[in-house]
């Protein structure tokens, strides 16, 4: 398996090339092409945890059904993130996982397990990272971002807005609290919510934020 | 303090690092990540009451954050919630006036008020305040695509409200419609900035406005 990034900064894909017999799983209705050699089977929602799995992973703001691709031959899928952006992949070696926020994951090696995790009541407010993916195993684990991406490491503490955290280690700690200030001062400002990380450990950023970039939109808009 | 200016043109944003005692002023919501040890003071522009005002009848925030660092070397990420270009500029005493929303972030010795734009302002779909920026030190903006620098010298220029980032208040400035007064209200486009006399105008490549009528199609 081999795994590219291709396109420049602000319109990045990732192209897998597959030998026979080899695997690749996305997000289901990211695929743009692939090979007449490739197949691709939509994973049931039992498959990939029940009912109530495809829902979290739909709150969370990830497609319900994820795509599985198999290689008969040689042959490549690309992949592409709904809005511009970096895409980038980790080579999970197994001993850390990664936390995949706010709809930042795209794909995955076949050995790896994703598993939506609910944020409870706090994640709802937050309004955008209801539904983390905790993504462990070993092999290529697929991101995409709003804007470019830098990775922050973490030795101590660290906050980071919910709307700009791609992705982290799952050995970080972390809470989800209101951005300072009183919440009379949250609403006048429009701020969201921050997660706060404690430990060691690596956090994604990135540059933009979709929710922010929509609530300038949005309410220009007619409504439906 | 150090600030680096990343990722632009396409998605501009700054990365600073604080020093203690350093402070700066940040665009209300437009902290992206940050070190532990910066505090944040949420700081209402022209007065409390016309903040709450603005906030309730318009729902413009026109707010600002005062991060302020407590230790050595601090990290600050800040960024715009539209993609595009940030720059920067060193004001020496200067005065500059911007729409709102090109508004970044700005160090201490910077002072930020709110002028009003006039009713047609309303009906630009930009806000009806412009900030009013001046004194010493950095000052960042952002633009809706990329930045254009035009300067005039007794000549004049019109511009689209929807292209406007800022401008130097030696200018003289006026919003009108394109055609008359009522078509202008009614249809909410064609208004435009006329600007004259001598001084700078930066413009944005793209406006947000253009977007919005676009997707009004598919909606």
């Amino acid at each position: 398996m081999k795994t590219e990034i291709i396109g420049r900064e602000a319109f990045q894909s990732i192209k897998v090339t597959l030998s026979p017999g080899e695997q690749f799983v996305s997000e289901a209705g990211k695929m743009v092409r692939m090979s007449t050699s490739l197949t691709n089977e939509v994973e049931s929602v039992k498959k990939s945890g029940g009912f109530l799995g495809g829902l979290k992973r739909m709150l969370g703001g990830e497609a319900f059904f994820f795509s599985r691709y198999t290689a008969q031959s040689e042959g490549e899928v690309v992949l592409a993130p709904t809005l511009p952006g970096n895409v980038g992949f980790r080579e999970l070696d197994g001993t850390r996982g990664w936390y995949c926020a706010g709809g930042s994951y795209l794909g995955s090696g076949p050995e790896i397990k994703t598993e939506p995790k609910w944020q409870g009541m706090k994640g709802l407010f937050s309004g955008e990272s209801m539904v983390f993916i905790h993504a462990t195993g070993i092999g290529p684990l697929v991101m995409d971002a709003f804007g470019t991406v830098t990775e922050e490491m973490v030795d101590g503490s660290f906050t980071v807005d919910t709307g700009h955290v791609v992705a982290f280690e799952d050995c970080l700690d972390y809470t989800i609290s209101k951005a300072g200030g009183s919440w009379f001062n949250s609403w006048l400002a429009g701020e969201g919510f921050v997660i706060r990380f404690s430990g060691q450990g690596k956090v994604l950023v990135q540059s933009h934020n979709m929710k922010e970039f929509g609530a300038v939109i949005g309410p220009k808009l007619p409504p439906r | 303090m150090q600030a680096d200016i990343a990722g632009n043109p396409d998605f501009g944003h700054l990365k600073m690092r604080l020093d203690r005692g350093d402070s700066v002023y940040v665009e209300s919501g437009a902290m992206s990540a940050m070190d532990d040890r910066i505090d944040v003071q949420i700081k209402l522009l022209g007065g409390f009451l016309p903040a709450v005002g603005r906030k309730l009848l318009l729902n413009e925030s026109l707010l600002v954050g005062r991060y302020s660092s407590g230790a050595p070397d601090q990290r600050l990420s800040v960024s715009p919630a539209i993609p595009g270009q940030v720059l920067h500029k060193s004001m020496q005493g200067d005065t500059v006036m911007m729409q709102a929303g090109s508004f970044l972030a700005c160090t201490d010795g910077i002072k930020l008020g709110t002028v009003f734009g006039g009713i047609k302002a309303l009906f630009s779909g930009e806000g009806m305040f412009f900030l009013k920026v001046t004194g010493n030190g950095d000052l960042w903006y952002n633009a809706y695509g990329s930045i254009v620098e035009k300067e005039l010298n007794g000549s004049e220029l019109t511009v689209d409200t929807g292209h406007i980032v800022g401008w130097e208040p030696s200018l003289n400035w006026e919003i009108r419609g394109m055609g008359n007064l009522m078509s202008t209200i009614f249809s909410g486009e064609g208004l435009v900035m006329r600007f004259s006399g001598t001084g700078k105008v930066w413009l944005q490549t793209r406006s947000v406005g253009g977007l919005v009528n676009w997707l009004r199609g598919y909606c």
